[in-house]
């Protein structure tokens, strides 16, 4: 099981900001964003719109997920 | 030198930029970045900051480090979190460097980069709703 984080808007959407996944049937970071969005409903139209960080790092949908230890769903960031 | 931080308290710019002063740089570049009343018809009331601390730190170091390398600069960037009121300053980016041209460029692309990338968050409190940043284009 992989640790999801959540932050700003989504944690009220979803109701909590961290959730444990299986993520052995994802090969990509594509296959996460479906995933997440099957799994946590309440998300799913945002979650198209997020940037995804793996292990802390941006990476793109094509990237291939190697030895992860977290994905964070990135929403549009606001800071400034 | 490079000094980036997240923090609740007040941004004291006398004493940062005592950080930045060297007598090898002829140029410090100093952004102060505010919480503004009016967008459009929007009045905003206050600002809540929120933050992925640990990688939002990440990113921030990058930054910096990127310009440091680029310009021969040394580089200050601190960003608040939690509630800020009108006029609060919400980010400081100091950028000293020898000559003038650099310190721009290199403030203009860290705050752009921010703005970006940088996992920071706003809720802002304004007059008829409660809005996220990013929920409407606002380059400003």
């Amino acid at each position: 099981m992989t640790p999801i984080k959540l932050f700003a808007f989504l944690v009220q959407k979803a109701g909590f900001s961290q959730v444990e996944l299986d993520l052995s049937d994802c090969k990509t970071v594509a296959d996460v964003r479906q995933l997440v969005s099957k799994e946590i409903p309440a998300i799913k139209a945002d979650v198209a719109k997020c940037m995804i960080a793996v292990n802390m790092e941006f990476q793109p949908d094509d990237c291939l997920l190697t030895d992860v230890s977290e994905i964070a769903i990135i929403p549009p960031v606001s800071g400034g | 030198m490079i000094n980036v931080r997240l923090q609740q308290e007040p941004i004291d710019v006398g004493a940062t930029y005592q950080e930045l002063v060297n007598a090898k740089f002829g140029a410090v570049n100093m952004f102060v970045g505010t919480i503004r009343e009016w967008t459009g018809d929007i009045q905003t009331e206050k600002i809540r900051y929120t933050a992925y601390k640990e990688m939002a730190m990440k990113e921030l170091s990058k930054l910096a480090h990127e310009v440091e390398a680029k310009y021969d600069a040394d580089v200050v960037v601190i960003h608040r979190l939690g509630e800020l009121e009108l006029t609060d300053i919400a980010v400081f980016i100091g950028v000293a460097t020898p000559h003038r041209a650099a310190s721009y460029e290199g403030s203009r692309f860290i705050i752009e980069n921010l703005k970006k990338r940088v996992p920071i968050w706003k809720e802002e409190v304004d007059t008829d709703r409660v809005r996220w940043g990013g929920e409407r284009d606002d380059a400003h």
